[in-house]
């Protein structure tokens, strides 16, 4: 992936965090408790469909480039640069995901 | 060695919480400068007043309660037991009635508090790692759980020490006295507090702590503060 493809994916990135979004990124603990609530997971039993999984792909990269954390100390939190496999990553779980909010419903705190 | 001992009793300590206030307030005050969600998120058919509802979930935690039960149990004995040693420590520094009305020796809950905590933590550690929650962790996870079991453990060593043990020679009044100076800037370590038999696990305990307490506004503890905005979005 080049810089300017990289640098206008964060852009958009940028501009989809609102409050919520941040709540959403900041305050899952990865205690796994939503395992059970995906039915994509159900069917097919791979982390990779785990919505704390899913969830955890786009932390990553947020971690990575918005956090304090992902610059000073990325290995704690495994932040990930945006490139083509983390891309290849994000379609997946994307569009795995039915968006039928069953997740969010269980987990306990976002 | 006592110059290690004075730097991570006194320094570090207000390193530690200056890093955590400024670094919380930071955080806290650019999250909530974010704009809101264009649409509303909630997710749970309405009940009011939504506010208690939104502190029934954060605090009570129903869903883990419904889908997880052994991790609910040991995420209630753990969080209930923190804010116990949380007032335990805030009696540290003076004493206050309303605390007392259970009347009861500082700390409360006989050293069996820190001991549930420990063991708290100890299953929250190994549960990280048996799969899918190995998967899905982060070393963040398990330095975390690492630092605070490192910090419950020593403490809770001091009161066992008294409690169970008879150990005297660190008292209540000494840990007063050195929090005290601490609080009015005037730090004071009387030769007590670091070279009697057990004045190292007082250290080991502060230094876990101060860790603890820098790493905190960069790291998913965060959800202290954040979980209870985060249930009132999916209340509406």
């Amino acid at each position: 992936m080049d810089q300017k493809t990289r640098d206008k994916l964060l852009k958009l990135f940028k501009s989809k965090l609102n409050e919520a979004m941040k709540f959403y990124l900041e305050t899952c603990s990865r205690c796994g408790v939503c395992t059970g609530a995906c039915h994509v997971h159900e069917s097919l039993p791979h982390v990779k469909y785990i919505a704390a999984y899913r969830a955890e792909i786009v932390r990553r990269i947020y971690k990575k480039y918005f956090k304090g954390q992902g610059k000073i100390w990325p290995s704690a939190g495994e932040a990930k640069e945006l490139t083509d496999i983390a891309l290849e990553e994000l379609y997946e779980a994307a569009y795995s995901c039915t968006g039928c909010s069953a997740a969010w419903s269980i987990a306990r705190s976002g | 060695m006592q110059t290690v001992y004075y730097i991570i009793l006194v320094p570090m300590v207000y390193a530690a919480f200056a890093v955590f206030f400024v670094g919380t307030g930071i955080r806290l005050v650019k999250l909530l400068r974010e704009p809101g969600h264009p649409a509303t998120l909630q997710i749970f058919p309405e009940k009011r007043p939504r506010w208690l509802w939104a502190l029934h979930d954060t605090f009570l935690l129903p869903t883990v309660r419904r889908h997880n039960p052994v991790l609910w149990v040991f995420l209630m004995l753990f969080h209930v037991s923190f804010l116990l040693l949380i007032i335990g420590h805030v009696e540290l520094f003076a004493d206050f009635a309303l605390f007392q009305i259970v009347e009861h020796e500082i700390f409360l809950g006989r050293g069996f508090v820190g001991l549930i905590l420990s063991i708290s933590l100890l299953f929250f550690l190994f549960r990280r790692f048996v799969s899918p929650n190995r998967e899905l962790s982060v070393p963040e996870d398990y330095y975390l759980l690492i630092l605070l079991f490192l910090t419950v453990l020593f403490g809770s060593e001091m009161d066992w020490a008294r409690r169970w043990y008879e150990y005297g020679e660190l008292s209540v009044e000494d840990y007063r006295e050195y929090l005290v100076s601490i609080l009015y800037l005037r730090p004071e370590l009387s030769s007590n507090r670091i070279m009697s038999g057990h004045s190292f696990m007082l250290v080991l305990h502060v230094f876990f702590a101060n860790l603890f307490l820098m790493f905190f506004p960069f790291s998913k503890i965060m959800h202290s503060f954040l979980a209870l905005p985060m249930n009132k979005l999916r209340r509406g």
